[in-house]
Protein backbone atom coordinates (compact mmCIF):
# COMPACT_ATOMS: atom_id res chain seq x y z
CA UNK A 1 0.00 0.00 0.00
CA UNK A 2 1.61 3.65 -1.12
CA UNK A 3 1.62 6.39 0.91
CA UNK A 4 -1.67 8.12 -1.10
CA UNK A 5 -4.03 5.23 -0.13
CA UNK A 6 -3.13 5.07 3.33
CA UNK A 7 -3.74 8.90 3.14
CA UNK A 8 -7.31 8.53 1.49
CA UNK A 9 -8.05 5.84 4.50
CA UNK A 10 -7.40 7.97 6.62
CA UNK A 11 -8.63 10.78 5.56
CA UNK A 12 -11.96 8.23 5.42
CA UNK A 13 -11.51 7.61 8.90
CA UNK A 14 -11.50 11.39 10.12
CA UNK A 15 -14.78 11.91 7.71
CA UNK A 16 -16.36 9.11 9.31
CA UNK A 17 -15.48 10.00 13.16
CA UNK A 18 -16.56 13.55 11.55
CA UNK A 19 -19.87 12.85 10.55
CA UNK A 20 -20.55 11.09 13.60
CA UNK A 21 -19.90 14.04 15.70
CA UNK A 22 -22.62 16.18 13.20
CA UNK A 23 -25.14 15.82 15.88
CA UNK A 24 -28.10 18.89 16.00
CA UNK A 25 -28.33 20.78 19.29
CA UNK A 26 -29.70 24.49 19.74
CA UNK A 27 -26.07 25.88 20.64
CA UNK A 28 -24.23 23.89 17.53
CA UNK A 29 -27.32 25.02 14.92
CA UNK A 30 -26.60 28.42 16.30
CA UNK A 31 -23.25 28.46 15.57
CA UNK A 32 -23.40 26.80 12.39
CA UNK A 33 -26.14 29.56 11.64
CA UNK A 34 -23.84 32.22 12.30
CA UNK A 35 -20.87 30.79 10.43
CA UNK A 36 -22.94 30.28 7.58
CA UNK A 37 -24.37 34.08 7.12
CA UNK A 38 -21.19 35.12 7.73
CA UNK A 39 -19.50 33.12 5.05
CA UNK A 40 -21.79 34.10 3.13
CA UNK A 41 -22.38 37.40 3.96
CA UNK A 42 -18.56 37.72 3.67
CA UNK A 43 -18.28 36.47 0.08
CA UNK A 44 -21.04 38.53 -1.15
CA UNK A 45 -19.13 41.51 0.37
CA UNK A 46 -15.70 40.66 -1.03
CA UNK A 47 -17.57 40.08 -4.35
CA UNK A 48 -18.96 43.60 -4.27
CA UNK A 49 -15.56 45.03 -3.03
CA UNK A 50 -14.08 43.48 -5.88
CA UNK A 51 -16.91 45.56 -7.79
CA UNK A 52 -16.53 49.01 -5.96
CA UNK A 53 -12.98 48.51 -6.67
CA UNK A 54 -12.68 48.16 -10.31
CA UNK A 55 -15.73 51.18 -10.31
CA UNK A 56 -13.22 53.32 -8.39
CA UNK A 57 -10.44 52.50 -10.36
CA UNK A 58 -12.60 54.26 -13.43
CA UNK A 59 -11.51 57.76 -11.69
CA UNK A 60 -8.93 59.55 -12.83
CA UNK A 61 -7.21 59.73 -9.13
CA UNK A 62 -3.74 59.49 -8.75
CA UNK A 63 -3.17 55.38 -7.53
CA UNK A 64 -1.48 54.97 -4.38
CA UNK A 65 1.66 52.69 -6.33
CA UNK A 66 2.17 55.95 -8.05
CA UNK A 67 3.08 57.92 -5.08
CA UNK A 68 5.32 55.03 -4.11
CA UNK A 69 7.27 55.17 -7.47
CA UNK A 70 7.18 58.91 -6.50
CA UNK A 71 9.52 58.20 -3.72
CA UNK A 72 11.56 56.01 -5.84
CA UNK A 73 11.58 58.09 -8.88
CA UNK A 74 10.65 61.44 -7.97
CA UNK A 75 11.32 62.64 -11.39
CA UNK A 76 9.28 60.67 -13.17
CA UNK A 77 5.77 61.35 -11.32
CA UNK A 78 6.31 64.82 -9.61
CA UNK A 79 3.73 66.53 -12.03
CA UNK A 80 1.11 63.55 -11.73
CA UNK A 81 1.71 63.61 -7.86
CA UNK A 82 2.27 67.85 -7.33
CA UNK A 83 -1.26 68.48 -7.14
CA UNK A 84 -1.29 66.77 -4.18
CA UNK A 85 2.06 68.42 -2.91
CA UNK A 86 0.60 71.23 -3.41
CA UNK A 87 -2.42 70.35 -0.52
CA UNK A 88 -0.25 68.88 1.41
CA UNK A 89 1.38 72.31 1.81
CA UNK A 90 -2.08 73.98 2.04
CA UNK A 91 -3.55 71.82 4.47
CA UNK A 92 -3.70 71.90 7.84
CA UNK A 93 -1.46 69.95 10.46
CA UNK A 94 -4.62 67.87 11.75
CA UNK A 95 -5.66 67.28 7.72
CA UNK A 96 -2.00 66.17 6.96
CA UNK A 97 -2.11 64.30 10.13
CA UNK A 98 -5.23 62.27 9.45
CA UNK A 99 -4.11 61.68 5.73
CA UNK A 100 -0.50 60.88 6.70
CA UNK A 101 -2.08 57.91 8.81
CA UNK A 102 -4.67 56.66 6.26
CA UNK A 103 -1.26 56.80 4.38
CA UNK A 104 0.53 54.56 6.50
CA UNK A 105 -2.41 52.19 6.69
CA UNK A 106 -2.50 51.30 3.42
CA UNK A 107 1.29 51.73 2.87
CA UNK A 108 2.28 49.02 5.22
CA UNK A 109 0.06 46.56 3.93
CA UNK A 110 1.70 47.36 0.87
CA UNK A 111 5.15 46.95 2.77
CA UNK A 112 3.92 43.48 4.31
CA UNK A 113 3.10 42.07 0.95
CA UNK A 114 6.81 43.18 -0.67
CA UNK A 115 8.22 41.69 2.65
CA UNK A 116 6.41 38.82 2.43
CA UNK A 117 7.38 38.26 -1.61
CA UNK A 118 11.12 38.58 -0.53
CA UNK A 119 10.76 36.44 2.45
CA UNK A 120 9.25 33.59 0.63
CA UNK A 121 12.46 32.97 -1.98
CA UNK A 122 14.84 33.50 1.27
CA UNK A 123 12.59 31.04 3.48
CA UNK A 124 13.30 28.11 0.89
CA UNK A 125 17.08 28.90 0.05
CA UNK A 126 17.47 28.78 3.56
CA UNK A 127 15.93 25.35 3.79
CA UNK A 128 17.45 23.69 0.84
CA UNK A 129 20.61 24.58 2.85
CA UNK A 130 19.29 23.40 5.89
CA UNK A 131 17.80 20.44 4.93
CA UNK A 132 21.63 18.02 4.05
CA UNK A 133 22.84 19.36 7.64
CA UNK A 134 19.39 18.11 9.53
CA UNK A 135 19.11 14.77 7.80
CA UNK A 136 22.90 14.37 9.24
CA UNK A 137 22.34 15.05 12.12
CA UNK A 138 19.15 13.02 12.71
CA UNK A 139 20.57 10.22 11.60
CA UNK A 140 22.94 9.90 14.78
CA UNK A 141 21.89 7.15 16.89
CA UNK A 142 22.09 9.01 19.93
CA UNK A 143 19.35 11.20 19.09
CA UNK A 144 17.18 8.27 17.74
CA UNK A 145 14.40 8.23 20.55
CA UNK A 146 14.30 12.17 20.48
CA UNK A 147 13.48 12.18 16.42
CA UNK A 148 11.22 9.04 16.89
CA UNK A 149 9.49 11.22 20.24
CA UNK A 150 9.41 14.30 17.88
CA UNK A 151 8.16 12.28 14.62
CA UNK A 152 5.57 10.83 16.95
CA UNK A 153 4.55 14.60 17.78
CA UNK A 154 4.55 15.77 14.49
CA UNK A 155 2.42 13.14 13.35
CA UNK A 156 -0.74 13.32 16.11
CA UNK A 157 -0.20 17.39 15.43
CA UNK A 158 -0.91 16.61 11.79
CA UNK A 159 -3.62 14.25 12.19
CA UNK A 160 -5.26 16.51 14.39
CA UNK A 161 -4.48 19.58 12.07
CA UNK A 162 -6.10 17.43 9.38
CA UNK A 163 -9.14 16.45 11.19
CA UNK A 164 -9.84 20.07 12.51
CA UNK A 165 -9.38 21.19 8.53
CA UNK A 166 -12.30 18.20 7.65
CA UNK A 167 -14.27 19.08 10.59
CA UNK A 168 -14.11 22.82 9.03
CA UNK A 169 -15.05 21.78 5.82
CA UNK A 170 -17.54 19.74 6.89
CA UNK A 171 -18.74 22.17 8.95
CA UNK A 172 -18.85 25.35 6.65
CA UNK A 173 -20.77 23.57 4.23
CA UNK A 174 -23.38 22.40 6.35
CA UNK A 175 -23.40 26.31 7.93
CA UNK A 176 -23.33 27.44 4.56
CA UNK A 177 -26.42 25.42 4.01
CA UNK A 178 -28.07 25.90 7.21
CA UNK A 179 -27.52 29.69 6.20
CA UNK A 180 -28.84 29.78 2.38
CA UNK A 181 -32.16 27.52 3.99
CA UNK A 182 -32.39 30.40 6.49
CA UNK A 183 -32.82 32.91 3.91
CA UNK A 184 -34.65 31.49 1.58
CA UNK A 185 -36.98 30.35 4.22
CA UNK A 186 -37.22 33.82 5.85
CA UNK A 187 -37.93 35.04 1.89
CA UNK A 188 -40.74 32.61 0.84
CA UNK A 189 -42.21 33.28 4.66
CA UNK A 190 -42.14 37.23 3.46
CA UNK A 191 -43.23 37.04 0.48
CA UNK A 192 -46.20 34.49 2.07
CA UNK A 193 -46.97 36.62 4.08
CA UNK A 194 -47.03 39.62 1.87
CA UNK A 195 -49.03 37.54 -0.90
CA UNK A 196 -51.70 36.54 2.12
CA UNK A 197 -51.56 39.64 4.02
CA UNK A 198 -55.47 40.99 3.74
CA UNK A 199 -54.49 44.56 4.38
CA UNK A 200 -51.01 44.73 3.03
CA UNK A 201 -52.77 43.39 -0.31
CA UNK A 202 -55.51 45.97 -0.06
CA UNK A 203 -52.87 48.82 -0.01
CA UNK A 204 -50.72 47.42 -3.17
CA UNK A 205 -54.39 46.91 -4.58
CA UNK A 206 -55.40 50.50 -3.73
CA UNK A 207 -52.45 52.26 -4.88
CA UNK A 208 -51.78 50.70 -8.06
CA UNK A 209 -55.63 50.71 -8.87
CA UNK A 210 -55.30 54.98 -7.46
CA UNK A 211 -52.40 55.23 -10.25
CA UNK A 212 -53.77 53.67 -12.61
CA UNK A 213 -57.13 55.36 -12.01
CA UNK A 214 -54.70 58.97 -12.03
CA UNK A 215 -53.03 57.97 -15.36
CA UNK A 216 -56.54 57.23 -16.88
CA UNK A 217 -58.10 60.37 -15.73
CA UNK A 218 -55.14 62.79 -16.78
CA UNK A 219 -55.59 61.13 -20.14
CA UNK A 220 -59.23 62.20 -20.23
CA UNK A 221 -58.04 65.65 -19.19
CA UNK A 222 -55.32 66.27 -21.87
CA UNK A 223 -58.35 64.74 -24.21
CA UNK A 224 -60.66 66.68 -23.54
CA UNK A 225 -58.68 69.50 -23.42
CA UNK A 226 -57.30 68.70 -27.06
CA UNK A 227 -61.20 68.74 -28.31
CA UNK A 228 -61.99 71.98 -26.97
CA UNK A 229 -58.74 73.54 -28.34
CA UNK A 230 -59.38 71.73 -31.73
CA UNK A 231 -62.81 72.52 -31.85
CA UNK A 232 -62.46 76.58 -30.74
CA UNK A 233 -59.47 76.55 -33.15
CA UNK A 234 -61.53 75.32 -36.44
CA UNK A 235 -64.78 77.26 -35.44
CA UNK A 236 -63.32 80.35 -35.07
CA UNK A 237 -61.21 80.19 -38.44
CA UNK A 238 -64.84 78.90 -40.25
CA UNK A 239 -66.24 81.65 -38.78
CA UNK A 240 -68.90 79.69 -36.84
CA UNK A 241 -70.76 80.27 -33.80
CA UNK A 242 -68.66 79.51 -30.31
CA UNK A 243 -69.24 76.38 -28.67
CA UNK A 244 -70.34 78.08 -25.41
CA UNK A 245 -73.30 79.54 -27.51
CA UNK A 246 -74.71 75.99 -28.18
CA UNK A 247 -76.60 74.86 -25.49
CA UNK A 248 -75.68 71.44 -23.63
CA UNK A 249 -77.74 68.64 -24.05
CA UNK A 250 -80.32 68.14 -21.29
CA UNK A 251 -79.61 64.05 -20.83
CA UNK A 252 -80.01 62.24 -17.60
CA UNK A 253 -76.41 60.92 -18.14
CA UNK A 254 -75.14 57.71 -15.28
CA UNK A 255 -71.52 59.25 -14.27
CA UNK A 256 -68.79 56.67 -14.96
CA UNK A 257 -65.66 56.62 -12.85
CA UNK A 258 -62.14 56.83 -14.39
CA UNK A 259 -61.14 53.11 -13.23
CA UNK B 1 -61.37 87.61 -29.19
CA UNK B 2 -64.16 85.39 -27.23
CA UNK B 3 -63.91 82.60 -29.66
CA UNK B 4 -60.06 82.38 -29.88
CA UNK B 5 -58.52 79.07 -29.08
CA UNK B 6 -57.33 80.41 -25.72
CA UNK B 7 -60.76 80.56 -24.19
CA UNK B 8 -62.05 77.22 -22.83
CA UNK B 9 -65.59 78.71 -21.92
CA UNK B 10 -67.28 74.97 -20.86
CA UNK B 11 -65.51 73.57 -17.42
CA UNK B 12 -67.63 70.57 -16.42
CA UNK B 13 -68.68 68.90 -20.09
CA UNK B 14 -70.46 65.63 -18.48
CA UNK B 15 -73.36 64.75 -20.87
CA UNK B 16 -71.87 67.22 -23.05
CA UNK B 17 -71.29 65.89 -27.10
CA UNK B 18 -67.59 64.35 -26.91
CA UNK B 19 -64.91 65.48 -28.75
CA UNK B 20 -62.38 64.54 -31.94
CA UNK B 21 -59.28 63.56 -29.30
CA UNK B 22 -61.67 61.84 -26.93
CA UNK B 23 -63.67 59.46 -29.60
CA UNK B 24 -59.99 59.35 -31.67
CA UNK B 25 -57.97 57.76 -28.66
CA UNK B 26 -61.26 55.65 -27.49
CA UNK B 27 -61.30 54.44 -31.02
CA UNK B 28 -57.00 53.32 -31.03
CA UNK B 29 -57.77 51.30 -27.75
CA UNK B 30 -60.90 49.56 -29.62
CA UNK B 31 -58.30 48.67 -32.57
CA UNK B 32 -55.69 47.58 -30.43
CA UNK B 33 -58.41 45.30 -28.26
CA UNK B 34 -59.06 44.06 -31.41
CA UNK B 35 -56.10 43.63 -32.62
CA UNK B 36 -54.96 41.57 -29.45
CA UNK B 37 -58.32 39.59 -29.65
CA UNK B 38 -56.89 38.81 -33.54
CA UNK B 39 -53.51 37.74 -32.96
CA UNK B 40 -55.06 35.62 -30.36
CA UNK B 41 -57.25 33.42 -32.68
CA UNK B 42 -54.60 33.41 -35.26
CA UNK B 43 -51.94 31.49 -32.53
CA UNK B 44 -55.15 29.25 -31.52
CA UNK B 45 -55.64 28.63 -35.30
CA UNK B 46 -51.93 28.09 -36.01
CA UNK B 47 -51.32 25.68 -33.51
CA UNK B 48 -54.15 23.89 -34.25
CA UNK B 49 -53.45 23.34 -37.36
CA UNK B 50 -49.99 22.54 -36.76
CA UNK B 51 -51.11 19.55 -34.21
CA UNK B 52 -53.04 18.15 -37.14
CA UNK B 53 -50.29 18.34 -39.23
CA UNK B 54 -48.23 16.66 -36.77
CA UNK B 55 -51.01 14.11 -36.11
CA UNK B 56 -50.46 13.14 -39.84
CA UNK B 57 -46.89 12.75 -39.74
CA UNK B 58 -47.42 10.23 -37.03
CA UNK B 59 -49.50 8.06 -39.35
CA UNK B 60 -53.05 9.69 -38.76
CA UNK B 61 -54.88 10.04 -42.36
CA UNK B 62 -57.31 13.16 -42.49
CA UNK B 63 -58.82 11.40 -45.98
CA UNK B 64 -60.94 9.06 -43.21
CA UNK B 65 -61.43 11.47 -40.72
CA UNK B 66 -65.06 12.89 -41.77
CA UNK B 67 -65.15 16.82 -42.37
CA UNK B 68 -61.59 17.41 -41.18
CA UNK B 69 -60.06 18.73 -44.47
CA UNK B 70 -63.35 20.19 -45.44
CA UNK B 71 -62.83 22.32 -42.25
CA UNK B 72 -59.12 23.26 -42.97
CA UNK B 73 -60.30 24.00 -46.25
CA UNK B 74 -62.79 26.46 -45.24
CA UNK B 75 -60.78 28.36 -42.35
CA UNK B 76 -57.98 29.30 -44.73
CA UNK B 77 -60.27 30.42 -47.03
CA UNK B 78 -59.64 34.11 -47.81
CA UNK B 79 -63.46 34.95 -48.10
CA UNK B 80 -63.91 33.20 -44.96
CA UNK B 81 -61.29 34.86 -43.15
CA UNK B 82 -62.65 38.19 -44.38
CA UNK B 83 -66.45 37.33 -43.27
CA UNK B 84 -65.09 36.12 -39.86
CA UNK B 85 -62.94 39.53 -38.77
CA UNK B 86 -65.94 41.55 -40.20
CA UNK B 87 -68.33 39.47 -38.01
CA UNK B 88 -66.55 39.81 -34.71
CA UNK B 89 -65.97 43.58 -35.34
CA UNK B 90 -69.05 43.58 -36.03
CA UNK B 91 -70.34 41.85 -32.79
CA UNK B 92 -67.73 43.76 -30.77
CA UNK B 93 -69.17 47.27 -31.68
CA UNK B 94 -72.85 46.06 -31.17
CA UNK B 95 -72.78 43.54 -28.62
CA UNK B 96 -70.98 46.07 -26.03
CA UNK B 97 -73.41 49.32 -27.32
CA UNK B 98 -76.20 47.80 -26.29
CA UNK B 99 -75.57 46.56 -23.29
CA UNK B 100 -73.59 49.07 -21.84
CA UNK B 101 -73.26 51.67 -24.05
CA UNK B 102 -69.71 51.93 -25.17
CA UNK B 103 -67.22 49.76 -26.00
CA UNK B 104 -64.23 49.08 -23.77
CA UNK B 105 -62.04 52.03 -25.39
CA UNK B 106 -65.09 54.61 -25.20
CA UNK B 107 -65.43 53.02 -21.58
CA UNK B 108 -61.62 54.02 -21.06
CA UNK B 109 -62.25 57.51 -22.55
CA UNK B 110 -65.46 57.90 -20.39
CA UNK B 111 -67.91 58.36 -23.58
CA UNK B 112 -71.23 56.78 -24.44
CA UNK B 113 -73.33 56.12 -27.43
CA UNK B 114 -77.00 57.46 -26.90
CA UNK B 115 -79.77 58.15 -29.07
CA UNK B 116 -80.98 61.47 -30.23
CA UNK B 117 -83.43 61.55 -27.18
CA UNK B 118 -80.81 60.41 -24.62
CA UNK B 119 -81.70 56.51 -24.31
CA UNK B 120 -79.33 53.55 -24.85
CA UNK B 121 -79.10 52.38 -28.42
CA UNK B 122 -81.49 49.71 -29.43
CA UNK B 123 -79.82 46.42 -31.75
CA UNK B 124 -81.25 47.87 -34.80
CA UNK B 125 -80.01 51.75 -34.07
CA UNK B 126 -76.86 49.85 -33.36
CA UNK B 127 -76.48 47.79 -36.56
CA UNK B 128 -77.58 50.76 -38.47
CA UNK B 129 -74.87 52.80 -36.87
CA UNK B 130 -72.06 50.31 -37.63
CA UNK B 131 -73.33 49.81 -41.29
CA UNK B 132 -73.03 53.36 -41.20
CA UNK B 133 -69.40 53.47 -40.60
CA UNK B 134 -68.99 52.10 -44.32
CA UNK B 135 -69.78 55.47 -46.05
CA UNK B 136 -67.67 57.30 -43.29
CA UNK B 137 -64.76 55.39 -43.90
CA UNK B 138 -65.54 55.55 -47.58
CA UNK B 139 -65.24 59.66 -47.70
CA UNK B 140 -61.60 59.17 -46.28
CA UNK B 141 -62.26 60.13 -43.23
CA UNK B 142 -64.08 63.13 -43.71
CA UNK B 143 -67.06 61.63 -42.05
CA UNK B 144 -64.74 61.46 -39.02
CA UNK B 145 -63.60 65.05 -39.26
CA UNK B 146 -67.20 66.25 -39.55
CA UNK B 147 -67.69 66.13 -35.89
CA UNK B 148 -65.51 68.82 -35.66
CA UNK B 149 -67.58 71.55 -37.32
CA UNK B 150 -70.75 69.93 -36.33
CA UNK B 151 -72.90 71.34 -33.48
CA UNK B 152 -73.52 68.08 -31.96
CA UNK B 153 -70.56 66.77 -32.32
CA UNK B 154 -72.11 64.12 -34.49
CA UNK B 155 -69.80 61.89 -37.23
CA UNK B 156 -71.53 60.57 -40.26
CA UNK B 157 -72.42 57.39 -38.79
CA UNK B 158 -73.75 59.55 -35.85
CA UNK B 159 -76.12 61.73 -38.21
CA UNK B 160 -77.07 58.60 -40.48
CA UNK B 161 -77.90 56.17 -37.19
CA UNK B 162 -79.66 59.04 -35.11
CA UNK B 163 -77.24 58.71 -31.81
CA UNK B 164 -74.66 61.25 -29.67
CA UNK B 165 -71.41 60.55 -28.22
CA UNK B 166 -71.27 62.22 -24.95
CA UNK B 167 -68.81 62.51 -21.43
CA UNK B 168 -70.42 60.75 -19.07
CA UNK B 169 -67.51 61.70 -16.24
CA UNK B 170 -67.30 64.95 -14.81
CA UNK B 171 -64.80 66.38 -18.07
CA UNK B 172 -62.90 68.99 -17.07
CA UNK B 173 -59.82 70.43 -19.77
CA UNK B 174 -56.69 70.57 -18.39
CA UNK B 175 -55.70 74.24 -17.94
CA UNK B 176 -52.19 73.49 -17.87
CA UNK B 177 -51.96 71.39 -20.95
CA UNK B 178 -54.30 73.61 -22.93
CA UNK B 179 -52.01 76.91 -21.77
CA UNK B 180 -48.43 74.54 -23.13
CA UNK B 181 -50.06 73.63 -26.38
CA UNK B 182 -51.73 77.32 -27.22
CA UNK B 183 -48.17 78.92 -26.19
CA UNK B 184 -46.20 76.07 -28.20
CA UNK B 185 -48.21 77.21 -31.20
CA UNK B 186 -47.88 80.73 -31.14
CA UNK B 187 -44.19 80.96 -30.56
Amino acid sequence: MNNKENKKIHNQDLSTSVSYRRETGGFKSLSRFLIGTIGLGLEEFSERLDKWEQRSNEFDITSSSEIINYQDQPDKTINSSSLYMESIKSDSLRENLRFALIGLLIDSQDRIEATSRIMQPIGSTLYRITRPIINTVSRIPVIAPIRKGYSSLVERGEDEFNRLILLGRIEYQKSHQIAEIAIDDTFEETVDYLATNQEIQELIQSQSVGFAGEVVEEIRERAVSTDNFIDSTVRSFLKRKPRSEIPTPQFDIESTKSV
Amino acid sequence: MANSPEHTPLINLRGYYAGFMSRLLAFIVDVLFLTIVFLFIGWFVSITLALLQNLSILGVDFDNLPYVTKIISVISDPYFISVFIFSIIFIYYTFFTIFSGHTPGKALMGLRVISTKGKRISFGRSTLRFIAYIPTLLSLGIGFFWLIIDDQRQAWHDTLAGTFVVYTWEARPDENFLKNITTDLHD
